[in-house]
């Protein structure tokens, strides 16, 4: 009797430890797919940078073919308020281009560009507007059916 | 292989079966040896063949996963040329930026000369009666191709169109063989759009590709003349026009916009 | 007697307030034979004038107003004496002392007097020592309210032209964005008004009568552009899904241009304000951001903002996209960033903003000799749009520690803060037609009690003033100003 119910906790604590491991893949997972990717002052170029992190973003989005993604592209507050919107759809064209040059379906993706509106980060310095020029990244279908990839 | 042994298995059995009433313990120790026997055997055989499965699963990933990383390094290479091709586009569109801005400078710089090459020659006998500046034949003291360009280009500039239709057709007749013969010719039509004269602006775009099919004004009067046709409802005129950008300039940007035009204007 | 030692002792007082307050006034009653009230403008001289008080309950604000409207117009030099510091004018029974008045710097003299429908105005010709002209003035009910005052500020303007031939620009509105709304607010910085709700607007502009504006707004699928009638009813303009920003009216009022990107850069297209016809690609970026046009006065050329060399720079082309040029004057390697072109109403002069020392400036540069000022130097600088008289400039600046809306003279550099607001960007300064209430969130269909244009003819008739009518304006002025200013005069 006490030996079936240590036996019990045993595989409740397996099982609950099992769920904590697919719980953090998937965090793990869902920040992979989130990770901005970031850029030169007045540039939508793709950095090697920029490029491994998209690429991690790749098993993912092939894992999850039912995944939708927004891609927004962000600019720091230099130059022109308005020609920093072409500068973010730019971005995040550049970003889209990348990944389904990969092989994902550009079906899959939308790209909106928030130009300098949406700062991450309001400070007025070289950091500041190093983490605002970014692409971001949004989950608009299929995450809640997300797993990571084997 | 395992039908020959399982032949034999069941053979023995029905022996068992059939002979039951005889069978001694040896006999049953002996038929027990058999079946343990059979049974090490038979599990010996399946895990060497998992092994040879495994290995051939394993040599099938492995052939897998190079495929799919070539394919990858393909895909990623195709990538990368794009994207260099885009550089590459990126600095000729550059360079073309450039010369074009080098070339309008050097055109003011030419008009400039020849103002300043002018001063000295101007007061000689010839051009001293008034008026008739320009009717009178290109000699001493008149006014140069480029310096003549550009006061009629001013003019234009101005909103003072006939008076600029007169500079360019001036330009025409006293330097016909200049190389801002095509640019004249696309501003005298300039001038009768802006004027409103449809019809005549028409017919003066397209001198400019009659007269001149090679400058690259050539391209822009046949669109021009395109734009001014469609803005007069003249649909069918107007998409002939646009083909022929698109046949005959493809490489311009007039050519890209009139693909443009013609996808939308279905 | 002690009338005349009161005199007396105001004129000294007068003459101490004139020497330190408006000491630059001095000699300039000069006087060029036969032109109206002895004065005609010539950049760098300012006519002065002394507005004498005005009665009424109004009388105060109406003098203040008038006053404060010459000041801003920088053609005038207003003799801002105290009521009580100005000798007495005369009461109709004798000549009043114009020697006097003279000595004080004032070339004009306005007598305003309050009538039952608004207000009579009276111009002195201190030199000649005569009225030079009357003028009944209507005004509309509700003093002080915001139809009231641009009824006055057009009074203004009328005045502003006798004087010196050039029409001013106090009757008009300057359009601008405030934590993503639109809003107006009057050339004096009165009445900032909201004109949309909570939203994400930017980039307002005027339609060429001032009948209509159009903006962008952050949509779920991208930026839209919204047309906005002087009613407050709104349409979003039909446009592809993406990036739809930075429209712009062209002078005829029909054609609005906007730049439009998805994939592959951004572009600028022409379509039909109502957009019930085809949009037109006009410029040919391959793949580069193309926005921020801005037309010719003409109508037949256009300014805008090209990254086709791999940075901002700024572009012209015909109106139809061909004949594309670089405006700006571009160096190979040289990372320089010019944008956001405004040309300017006479058509001589497109004001930019450039990067300088890391921080955005206002320039301008001339079309003819493509010749740069710089016009800003305290903090960033941006977003300039002219005023109808191509002499002033409103711009975004962070100089006050926000961003405010400024307005700045290009021949002086002098500027002034006009926005108090919480932020405040994309000022867009309206055409001279701005009529009463016509963009007002509450519309109440006064009247608008325009004078204009009526009965000065006998004033212009020997100098045509420079743009002193909208549509004087669809011409480049090189041609009108040949014969006023022979510097240019070059053909």
């Amino acid at each position: 009797m006490a030996e079936k119910r240590r036996a019990d906790s045993v595989a409740a604590a397996a099982a609950a430890a099992e769920a904590a491991a697919r719980e953090r893949a998937l965090a793990s997972t869902r920040a992979t797919l989130a990770a901005a990717v970031y850029f030169e002052y007045d540039s939508d170029e793709l950095s090697g940078d920029a490029r491994s992190t998209l690429d991690a973003k790749l098993p993912i989005l092939r894992a999850n073919a039912g995944l939708r993604l927004r891609i927004a592209g962000n600019t720091d507050e230099r130059g022109s308020d308005e020609y920093n919107l072409a500068l973010g759809q730019r971005r995040a064209a550049s970003v889209k281009r990348y990944l389904s040059d990969q092989g994902i379906d550009s079906g899959r993706m939308d790209i909106i560009s928030y130009g300098e509106e949406r700062p991450v980060v309001t400070e007025s310095s070289e950091e500041g507007w190093r983490m605002n020029r970014r692409a971001e990244f949004e989950i608009t279908a299929g995450g809640d059916a997300l797993v990571a990839p084997r | 292989m395992i039908g020959r042994r399982v032949g034999r298995a069941v053979a023995t059995l029905s022996l068992v079966v059939t002979g039951g009433c005889f069978a001694t313990r040896s006999d049953m120790r002996v038929l027990q040896g058999d079946i343990l026997n059979f049974r090490t055997e038979t599990a010996r055989a399946d895990s060497a063949r998992a092994r040879q499965i495994a290995t051939v699963a394993a040599s099938l990933a492995t052939v897998a996963d190079s495929v799919r990383a070539t394919s990858d390094r393909l895909t990623r290479f195709q990538g990368d040329t794009r994207g260099e091709l885009r550089a590459i586009q990126q600095q000729l569109l550059q360079v073309q930026e450039l010369t074009g801005q080098s070339q309008r400078r050097l055109q003011e710089m030419r008009a400039e000369m020849e103002a300043r090459t002018q001063v000295p020659v101007m007061p000689p006998p010839v051009a001293t009666v008034p008026g008739d500046s320009l009717t009178a034949a290109p000699v001493q003291g008149t006014p140069g191709p480029n310096q003549l360009y550009q006061l009629a280009y001013d003019q234009l500039r101005r909103g003072s169109f006939s008076a600029a239709r007169a500079g360019f057709e001036e330009l025409l007749r006293s330097y016909p063989t200049s190389e801002l013969a095509p640019d004249a010719q696309i501003n005298i039509a300039e001038a009768f759009a802006a004027e409103g004269t449809a019809a005549s602006a028409d017919s003066a775009y397209a001198a400019v590709v009659s007269k001149y099919p090679r400058s690259p004004r050539a391209a822009t009067a046949l669109y021009k003349m395109a734009l001014s046709m469609a803005r007069q409802g003249r649909r069918p005129d107007a998409r002939t026009a646009m083909d022929r950008v698109v046949r005959e300039y493809p490489t311009s940007d007039e050519a890209d916009l009139a693909r443009e035009w013609l996808r939308t204007n279905r | 007697m002690p009338l005349l030692r009161r005199c007396a002792l105001s004129l000294v007082a007068a003459l101490a307030v004139l020497l330190s307050v408006a000491a630059p006034a001095r000699g300039q009653d000069t006087t060029v034979a036969g032109v109206r009230i002895g004065l005609v403008y010539t950049p760098g001289t300012r006519p002065g004038v002394l507005v004498l008080p005005v009665g009424g309950v109004a009388g105060d604000s109406i003098r203040a107003i008038l006053q404060r409207d010459f000041t801003y117009g920088d053609r005038i030099n207003v003799i801002a004496l105290e009521p009580s510091a100005i000798p007495p004018f005369g009461d109709g029974s004798s000549k009043p002392n114009y020697p006097l008045f003279t000595r004080l710097g004032a070339a004009a003299i306005l007598e305003v007097t309050p009538t039952s429908f608004g207000i009579q105005v009276a111009v002195h010709n201190a030199g000649k020592g005569l009225v030079e002209r009357t003028k009944a003035f209507p005004l509309p009910a509700g003093t002080l309210s915001a139809n009231w005052r641009l009824a006055l500020h057009d009074v203004a303007d009328e005045i502003e032209l006798w004087v010196t031939g050039v029409r001013g620009i106090a009757a008009t509105r300057i359009l601008y964005v405030s934590e993503g709304r639109v809003y107006q607010v009057d050339s004096d910085g009165a009445n900032p008004t909201p004109l949309t709700g909570a939203a994400t607007a930017m980039s307002p502009v005027w339609n060429p009568k001032a009948t209509h504006i159009a903006y962008m707004t952050m949509g779920p699928a991208g930026q839209q552009i919204v047309i906005r009638e002087s009613g407050g009813a709104t349409r979003v303009l039909p446009t592809r899904n993406g990036l739809n920003m930075t429209p712009t009216f062209a002078p005829d009022g029909n054609t609005i241009v906007y730049a439009f990107g998805a994939e592959s850069g951004t572009d600028l297209y022409a379509t039909n304000a109502f957009g019930n016809e085809p949009a037109r690609r006009i410029t040919v970026g391959r793949g580069s951001d193309n926005t921020q046009p801005s037309f010719s006065p003409d109508g037949r050329r256009l300014a805008f903002t090209s990254g086709r060399v791999g940075h901002p720079e700024v572009y012209i082309s015909d109106a139809d996209g061909t004949n594309a040029e670089l405006l700006t004057p571009y160096n190979f390697g040289d990372q320089s960033y010019r944008a956001n072109p405004d040309w300017s109403p006479d058509g001589r002069l497109i004001a930019f903003e450039a990067l300088i020392g890391g921080r955005m400036q206002i320039m301008s540069i001339g079309l003819r000799d493509r010749v740069i000022k710089r016009h800003t130097s305290e903090g960033v600088n941006e977003q300039p749009s002219w005023a109808p008289d191509a002499r002033h400039v409103v711009f975004t600046s962070n100089r006050g520690g926000t961003r405010q809306l400024w307005v700045l003279d290009v021949e002086s550099n002098t500027v002034r803060q006009l926005t108090r607001a919480l932020g405040a960007r994309f000022g867009a300064w309206s055409p001279r037609s701005v009529v009463a209430s016509s963009v007002g969130p509450s519309p109440t269909p006064t009247p608008p009690p325009q004078a204009q244009g009526t009965c000065h003819e006998s004033w212009t008739s020997r100098t045509r003033p420079l743009g002193t009518r909208p549509r004087r304006r669809l011409r480049l002025p090189e041609e009108a100003g040949n014969d006023v200013d022979p510097g240019d005069a070059d053909a």
